[in-house]
Order: structure tokens, then sequence, then C-alpha cells
């Protein structure tokens, strides 16, 4: 073996001992960076001939990271960001209806229907009708906060609907602008490790937002498919749109005629809860609120009111529309149209009591209208406590699943820094053999 | 297992937010002393809540409704009790009367009776918080009034209404006496029509505040024609009792539907069944005609007529008084009628001690309702205080446990040693 194999040996092994601590170095300066995967550089002995063998030489630095746990990561990172949207949604909605407590619209059915049971006994009274139009209004107020509050929450879902299809195309466009850099690296031989990290990111990303497929093709690009329609490759990305359907939120692909299939992520759990979950609890407000009107105008227009001579055929209610209960204006500016009378007589309350027994009768789909009103916020409580106990249990999944790729893929600095130091002792070696092939070289000139 | 830097932090955090969640709760349970905050706190539970509390909310209702109706019904008590005493005295001076010993001063003894007429009037008008206590469900106007002349007391106002109030769910208590049931005349029928007749018709005799006889004719003439059965015609007319008979007042008609499986009255003129008010005015005639209790089943065709009293004890007193201010001695039938309506009065007394002592007994039991459910109110909601705080400490130990080890192993690494 020649001295001049010696120095090209050692002279390799520095260039690939000074590499590695370039790795190790970004290693380590990335530890705190969680999207980061952990770089290994694998050696490999750089051949062989007839005079021996030729040093040591990078085979490859390798992206340390597990594709099937990546599978599973973004599967149930899906579900829990599915569930913690409508988790949010849903504390919105609670603290709205703010039950149970003395402003709860439980409290202000019954005083309604109490009231007409305290105008009964003393009918003639000014003040108990004064009451009744008070419990009224205050109901009334109350249904229309409600109401109101819950559209709102529906309309800053759609707001934030919008905002988040501009968060997915955008990373449809990354992920297709990243799969088209990796492939032009590795074409150049180079090692793309980075902005593998940096599709992985935007993968992970998307798969909050909405549920994903995910293949590889032979050139190790990400061909991407939301909902069943294929949006990103290493070519192009589609621009996913949202259009209006009988007021209902639907996702189609750019040209129309493709409507995604959304079942997870934050799309499909803010959709769902503005096509769905809102407007059935409108309707229901809605159910109640007609059910009081109908009913009690239905007993008040044959009631007689207070006057001499007394009226018949006035509704109590004027109209219903939003979530707000109107009372008749002439009721409003004269509380003797309150008919509380059946037969005309002041003295009679027949028809109070019987708008007051209305709070036990059942008048809409078998149960009574505070019974409509108890099963829709215990719905609510219900579908909240489901959706936690769903966002626990897959917070646990994902805490594990996310140890294990930290366990995998994270970076300890422990361990780099003893990487480090062998890195360092091998350097320290090949420049020792340089400077013994130097003192060869040395030896022979003197010699000479 | 390789233990990267990034899975320790995230295991350290981890397990501190799931403490730290934990003392969330367990401190809001505490500053609100209730378990459910949320409906998703328990979803069950709250329904519950609701229940209960709509129900506590109804029982405090009833129960001031109640409150309000014993206050009535205790002056309507108080009221019958002044017509009680009155009458009493009134039949004390009519024993005196008829005692031969005693000289007849028959002006003196019409003073008396006429201070008792007054004050039986008096006892008839007193009102409860604006209400005339026997003007039924008409509060606007004194319901007995003397007439121009004082020749007849009238009966101003239809006061037979009922007055009733709520007192538990689907409950309504009737709480007043109307005029009509204390001091009214009731004509009443009662048998049984048959079907297979034609007609039916009944008469019997009734008085006008003077006192003079009358026939008041009734008949029943059933209906023909589709849609017509188990439907009668009922006419009602009043004739003098001369030998040439002339109508004083109607004839009217009112249509009557008995229920075709039980027999009883369905419906009088398309309204629910009730008393009839016959109101002349020349001669005064004023009582109430009740027919509810006549039946239309196959069997037997008898109709029974009866009166409650001959005249009202008003126009009966009226016309002693006037007959005494003539010299006249009031006859037996005359203190007859005081009589029954002394026994009247003292029934009436016993029918509004069962409203009172009714309305007692609900309220006690609503009472003891009220209680038992906010214990459950209680036991649904509350938060067991103490429990929770030894919780939270228990929570605070580990928390505290958990800084102490993160202290330990976080910081360390193998560049502490390099």
């Amino acid at each position: 073996m020649s001295i001049s194999r010696i120095m090209d040996i050692s002279s390799r092994a520095l260039q690939t001992y000074q590499k590695s601590i370039n790795v190790t170095s970004h290693n380590i300066s990335n530890a705190n960076n969680e999207k980061y995967t952990r770089q290994n550089v694998n050696f490999v002995s750089d051949g062989s001939d007839v005079m021996g063998g030729m040093g040591v030489t990078i085979k490859n630095v390798e992206r340390i990271r597990n594709n099937l746990l990546d599978t599973q990561i973004r599967y149930y990172n899906s579900k829990y960001s599915d569930q913690e949207k409508r988790s949010n949604v849903l504390t919105q909605l609670e603290a709205i209806i703010t039950e149970p407590s003395d402003n709860g619209l439980s409290n202000y059915i019954n005083s309604f229907f109490d009231s007409w049971t305290q105008l009964s006994v003393n009918p003639t009274s000014s003040s108990l009708r004064s009451n009744v139009m008070q419990a009224t209004q205050q109901m009334s107020d109350k249904m229309k906060s409600v109401y109101t509050g819950f559209e709102e929450v529906r309309l800053s879902i759609g707001n934030e609907l919008d905002g988040k299809l501009s968060e997915v195309n955008t990373l449809l466009k990354d992920i297709s602008e990243l799969n088209r850099k990796v492939f032009e690296t590795q074409l150049k031989k180079g090692e793309p490790n980075d902005l593998m990290d940096l599709r992985d990111k935007s993968i992970d990303e998307l798969s909050q937002l909405a549920n994903i497929q995910i293949t590889w093709d032979k050139e190790g690009s990400a061909n991407i498919s939301l909902g069943g329609l294929a949006v990103a490759d290493r070519y192009n990305s589609d621009e996913i749109k949202s259009t209006l359907s009988d007021g209902k939120i639907i996702f189609t692909s750019s040209n129309g005629s493709f409507r995604l299939a959304l079942n997870s992520g934050e799309l499909y759990a803010l959709t769902d809860t503005y096509n769905n979950k809102i407007p059935n609890y409108l309707d229901k407000i809605d159910s109640i609120a007609t059910t009081i009107m109908d009913n009690v105008n239905s007993l008040h227009s044959g009631g007689k009111t207070a006057h001499t001579p007394p009226l018949t055929g006035v509704d109590y209610f004027s109209n219903y529309n939003n979530g707000e209960l109107t009372i008749n204006e002439n009721i409003l500016a004269d509380n003797s149209y309150i008919a509380a009378s059946s037969d005309g007589t002041i003295g009679n309350s027949d028809v109070a009591r019987q708008i007051a027994d209305l709070k036990n009768q059942k008048l809409l789909d078998g149960k009574t209208v505070s019974e409509n009103y108890f099963d829709m916020v215990s719905a609510l409580g219900n579908e909240k406590k489901t959706t936690e106990q769903n966002l626990s249990s897959n917070s646990v999944v994902i805490q594990q699943l996310d140890s294990q790729k930290a366990s995998y893929s994270g970076v300890s600095i422990d361990e780099e820094m003893t990487k480090l130091i062998k890195y360092q002792r091998s350097y320290d070696a090949a420049a020792r053999l340089i400077k013994v092939a130097d003192q060869l070289i040395q030896t022979l000139i003197n010699s000479v | 297992m390789r233990v990267s830097d990034n899975l320790l932090f995230k295991t350290y955090l981890n397990n501190f937010n799931t403490s730290k969640e934990i003392m969330s709760k367990l401190q809001t349970d505490i500053a609100t002393r209730s378990k459910i905050n949320s409906p998703s706190d328990s979803p069950t539970g709250i329904n519950r809540l609701f229940k209960l509390n709509s129900q506590l909310d109804s029982n405090t209702t009833y129960i001031e409704n109640i409150d309000n109706s014993l206050s009535f019904a205790k002056s309507t008590d108080a009221s019958l009790q002044v017509v009680s005493d009155s009458v009493r005295r009134i039949m004390e001076t009519m024993y005196e009367m008829q005692n031969p010993i005693v000289s007849m001063d028959t002006a003196h003894y019409a003073d008396k009776l006429d201070a008792e007429l007054k004050n039986l009037l008096e006892a008839a008008n007193m009102q409860y918080d604006g209400k005339y206590l026997f003007g039924g469900t008409d509060f606007s106007t004194k319901p007995y009034e003397l007439s121009t002349g004082n020749n007849t007391v009238d009966r101003m106002v239809e006061n037979t209404g009922e007055q009733k109030v709520t007192i538990s769910k689907s409950i309504s208590q009737k709480i007043n006496m109307s005029g009509q049931e204390v001091f009214g005349v009731v004509n009443k029928h009662t048998g049984n029509i048959d079907p297979s007749l034609a007609s039916t018709n009944k008469t019997n005799t009734v008085y006008d505040a003077n006192g003079t006889a009358y026939d008041f004719k009734v008949t029943y003439t059933k209906n023909t024609g589709e849609g017509a059965s188990n439907s009668y015609n009922m006419d009602y007319e009043i004739f003098s009792k001369d030998a040439s008979p002339v109508s004083v007042f109607g004839p009217l008609t009112k249509e009557v539907k008995f229920y075709a499986s039980t027999g009883t009255v369905e419906s009088i003129d398309g309204k629910s069944p009730g008393q009839i008010r016959v109101n002349n005015s020349l001669p005064p005639i004023d009582f109430v005609f009740d027919m509810t209790a006549i039946t239309n089943k196959t069997g037997s065709n008898t109709v029974n007529a009866s009166q409650n009293q001959k005249r009202d004890v008003f126009n009966s007193l009226n016309t002693i008084i006037k007959n005494l201010r003539n010299g006249q001695k009031p006859s037996q039938d005359e203190f007859n009628v005081i009589l029954d309506f002394d026994k009247h009065v003292i029934n009436k007394m016993a029918d509004n001690g069962n409203i009172i002592h009714s309305l007692d007994m609900v309220t006690n039991l609503l009472d003891s309702q009220s209680t038992e459910l906010k214990k459950l109110i209680s036991l649904e909601k509350d938060t067991d205080v103490a429990k929770s705080i030894m919780e939270l400490n228990s929570q605070e130990t580990t928390m505290n446990t958990l800084y102490k080890m993160s202290s330990m192993v976080l910081p360390k690494s193998l560049l502490d040693y390099m």
C-alpha cells in the first residue's frame, strides 16, 4: 500500500467524520423541534481493490422515521381534531344556554306558566296581569338570546370554515411543491431529509383538518387524496371549493364535479355542526316556541277580556320569528286585553287556569314543552360529554403514539453527545493517521 | 426503549396537565358548591334537576295560591257566621211572636226583623280584597239590593260562578260559595226520560218575591231527523195559577243533548251542563233551574221536581216585615222558610269548612313535598365540600411530587458532565 493511499484514506475519513459531526450538530440544534426527524449517518467501507480497503465513506444520512406510526398518528390526529373542535363549539353553546341557573330558559318557561297560575287566583289584579306580561317578555328575551347566540356561533363557524379551507388549499400547494423539491434533490443525489420533514409537517397539519389518504410512488412522492378526491401529487394540486346547497355547506373539487366525503378532521366537525347540529337545536327551539304560541293563542282567543263588554278572539302572541315571541301589541298597551275569563265575568279565571295547565300537558312529541327543552339541553350535555370522552380516549392514544414517535425519531442529547465524542475521536485518529503518513514520507525523503 | 429529550418533556407535561385539569374541576365544584355547572357535567343529572326544580316552582306557586284562597274562604266563613247568627236572632224573635202571653207590638217586631234583614244583606254583600264573597265570579256589582220602595230584594248579578284555584298539578279547588247556592232558590228536576216517548212534561209551583204562586211548566220534546239522536228541545214557561192561566214568563227553549252510552246530560245549548237562571222582573220571579241530574235511558219515565225553598230568605223576610207593619203575624209556613234556611246555612258552613280543611291539608302535603324536593335537588346538585377539599389536597400533593421529580430529571444531560 502506498503512503499516498494512506493520505487518501485519512483524508476521506476526515471528510466523513466532519460530515458526521455536521449531522450530529444538526440533530442537536433541532433537539427541541417536535417536527424534526433525527438523522443518522450510515457508514460504509469505501470499497476495496487488490491493495486492500479504501477507507470509510457515508452511505447515506438516514432519516429515522416510522411510516406506520405516521399513518396511525395522522388517523388519530384527525379524529382528535374533529372531537376537539366539536368540544370547543359545544362549550360555546353550553355557555349560551346558561343551564342550570336562574337565568336559564327552563326557569323562564316555568315562570311564564306559573304567572298564569297566580293570575287565576285574582284575575282582576292589574299587577298580576302585568306580571304575566313581564314573565312572557323575560321568556321571549331569553329564547331570543339563546337563538341568536346559536346563530352567531353558526355564523362564526361559517367564517372559520373559510379560513380552514384556505389553509387546506395552501397546504395542498405546499405538499405538491415539496414533492417536486424532494424529487429534484434526489435527482441531484442530495439528501432531502429536511424537505421531507417539511412535507410531513404539512401532511400532519392537513390530517388535522380533514380525513386524508396517502400513497407513495416509487420516487417517494406523496399522493394525497382528501375526502375521496385526489388533491395533490408531484405535478399539481387541486383547489377545494365550498358551496351552499339547500343552506348546507358542501366541499367540492375545483370544477365542482366531485363532492368530497369528509368523515373526520376540523373541516368535518365544523361542517357537521354548521349543517346539522346547530340547525337541529334551532329547530327544537322553534318547535317549543310555536307550540307555546299556538296553544296559548288557541285558549286565549276563546276567552274573554276584562273590558265592558268583554272582547273575544284576542290572540296573546302576535308572532314568532327567529327565537322571538311577540306579545299582542294591544295587550302590551292595555293588560285588560288579557282574556283570563271564559264567561266574561271578571272573577272567572278558567282560561288563565287552562293556560297555566299547558305546562303539564304533552303538547309536543308526546312530552310537555318543558320536557322537550330539558331533553334538548340534556342532549347537548350528552353530546359534549361523549365528545370529551372520545377526545380523552383519542388523546391517550395520541400521547402513546407520540411517545413512540418521540422515542423512535426524537433527538436524545445524551445520544448525540456520545456520537459527537465518537466522531471527534475518529476525526482525531484520522488526523493522526495523516501525521503518521507525513512522518513516513519524511523518513523516506530523509533516507534518500 | 429509547428515550429522547422530547419524550421526557412530553410525558412530564401530559401528566402535569392531567393533574391540573382535575384540580381545576375540583376548584369549580368547591367555589360554586355545585357538582353540575353545565349540562355536560351530568346530562342525566341535569334533566332530573330540571324536573325537580320545575315541580318545586309549581309547588311554591300552589302554596301561594292556597294561602290567598284560605283567606278568602275564612272570610266567607266569617260572613256565613254573621248570617247564621242573624237567622238565629230572627228565629228567636219569631218564637217570641208565637208566644200568646207576649203582647203583640207588630211594629216593634217589624223593626227588629228589618234590622236583621239589613244585617243579612250586609253579610251577603261582604267583600274580601275587592271581591264580593257571594258574587260568584262577578266582582263588579253588589249581589243583593233592596228595590226602590223596599218592595223586594233583588239579585243584581249572575252570582252562580265558581272561583277555582289550581292547588296541584291539573287539580282545581272551588274556593267560593256562590250567592245562588247560599241564598238562592233552586228548582231541581231529577228522574228519567224514556227515549221511546216523543215528549215528557213536568209542572211544579214556583213563587215570586211577594209569595204569589205560579206554575212552572217544562216540556222535553225529542228531536227527530238526522243527527238528532239523544237530543231534546226543552221548553219552559211560567203561568199564573188562574182559572185561565196566563203566561208571565217564556216560553224559552234550550237544546239538551244526552250521552248515548250513559244517558247523562252532555250539553245544554252546546255548552257544558249547568244551572239555568230564570229571572223575570214582573212578576219578580228569580230562581235557578237545575235539570242536569235528568237521565235519558230506556226504562221508567218519571221526572221529579223539587225546590229547596219557596222563596229566598230575603224576600220571605221582607214579606213578613211588610205583613207585620200591617198588623199581621207571620204564618207557620213563613216560619218554616226561616227554619229551613237556618239548616241550609249550617250545611253551607260545613261545606265551606270542608273547603278550608281541604286547602289546609293540601298545604301540608305541598309543604312536605317541597321539603322532599329540596332534599332531592341537594343530593343531585350539591358538592360534598369536605370530600372535594380532600381530593384537592391529594392532587396538590401529586403536583408537588411532579414538580420535584421534574426538577430532578429534566435539567440533566451528559453536557453537565463534559
